[in-house]
């Protein structure tokens, strides 16, 4: 489809989808937590491009996390702070802030509270699922 | 790059842009994250004013969040009016009329870069005509 409306009302969440796969255990269980609206994959185009899901996540403790395998900007649609502390620097994103998270970067993760956003990757969320597949293997 | 925030009152620095040589009044946007901070993505806000009409044929992916005001797509014989919350997606390639009486405010994020690909449109725009004035 050329053009595509996604009526905020009914976006439908679920989670990222990666429950099949054999992820290491010390990966933060508040990844579970939050509610995911895949808006656009790789699927919706012709050829793969980027990615956008629209998210809500609870709050959380600080842990570290790694933007392996993507560059993701997030854009916070309200809620926060999410706490991002980089190279000992704290930055609390609220409501209309953007981050953008280099692929490879390392950070900790903190939801202070409550917070939406759009998180817009490249490449694609299913190309990041199939590349974590490859690297950490499917549950028997 | 390092990672990096921008501030809602920074990125609502809004400025009028150039495409193909022609400005348009009632459009103006921020490009909040853009090149050397992103390789791949532009994203900011983007206001268009009451009555802003334009018809163009997308030269990059885009999504739009609706956060204020209604803007109304038309393509292919079909149209629909995004409101405030709705998130729309523009295939690149996509001819298609925007408009809106009210005005709108909007997230956007593009890929490719934004202001990349309009220079290069820019750019091969001036040497088509070149040529052209060449052939005559």
């Amino acid at each position: 489809m050329a053009v595509k409306l996604v009526k905020g009302n009914e976006l439908q969440f679920g989670t990222y989808g990666m429950e099949h796969i054999n992820l290491p255990p010390e990966r933060p269980k508040f990844w579970d937590t939050v509610k995911v609206a895949k808006i656009v994959d790789s699927k919706t185009f012709s050829e793969p491009r980027f990615g956008i899901s629209f998210e809500k996540a609870p709050p959380c403790s600080p842990f570290k996390h790694r933007f392996a395998e993507y560059e993701e900007v997030l854009y916070i649609v309200s809620g926060g702070p999410l706490r991002i502390t980089y190279k000992g620097q704290i930055l609390d994103g609220n409501a209309g802030d953007f981050f953008i998270f280099p692929e490879g970067e390392e950070i900790m993760w903190e939801v202070v509270k409550d917070v939406v956003y759009i998180t817009c990757h490249y490449p694609p969320v299913d190309l990041i699922i199939k590349a974590r597949e490859k690297k950490y293997g499917l549950k028997k | 790059m390092p990672c990096f925030i921008v501030r809602e009152q920074e990125a609502k620095k809004l400025g009028h842009v150039e495409l193909l040589g022609k400005v348009n009044k009632k459009a103006r946007l921020s490009q909040a994250i853009k090149s050397p901070i992103s390789d791949n993505m532009t994203a900011g806000y983007i206001k268009l004013d009451p009555g802003y009409h334009r018809e163009i044929v997308s030269p990059l992916d885009e999504i739009d969040l609706l956060l204020e005001g209604s803007l109304t797509y038309a393509f292919d014989n079909t149209s629909f009016t995004a409101q405030k919350g709705d998130i729309v997606f523009i295939k690149k390639g996509t001819k298609a009329k925007f408009s809106t009486e009210e005005g709108c405010f909007a997230f956007y994020v593009t890929y490719p870069l934004f202001q990349e690909t309009i220079d290069a449109l820019a750019k091969q725009s001036k040497e088509e005509q070149r040529l052209s004035g060449e052939g005559e």
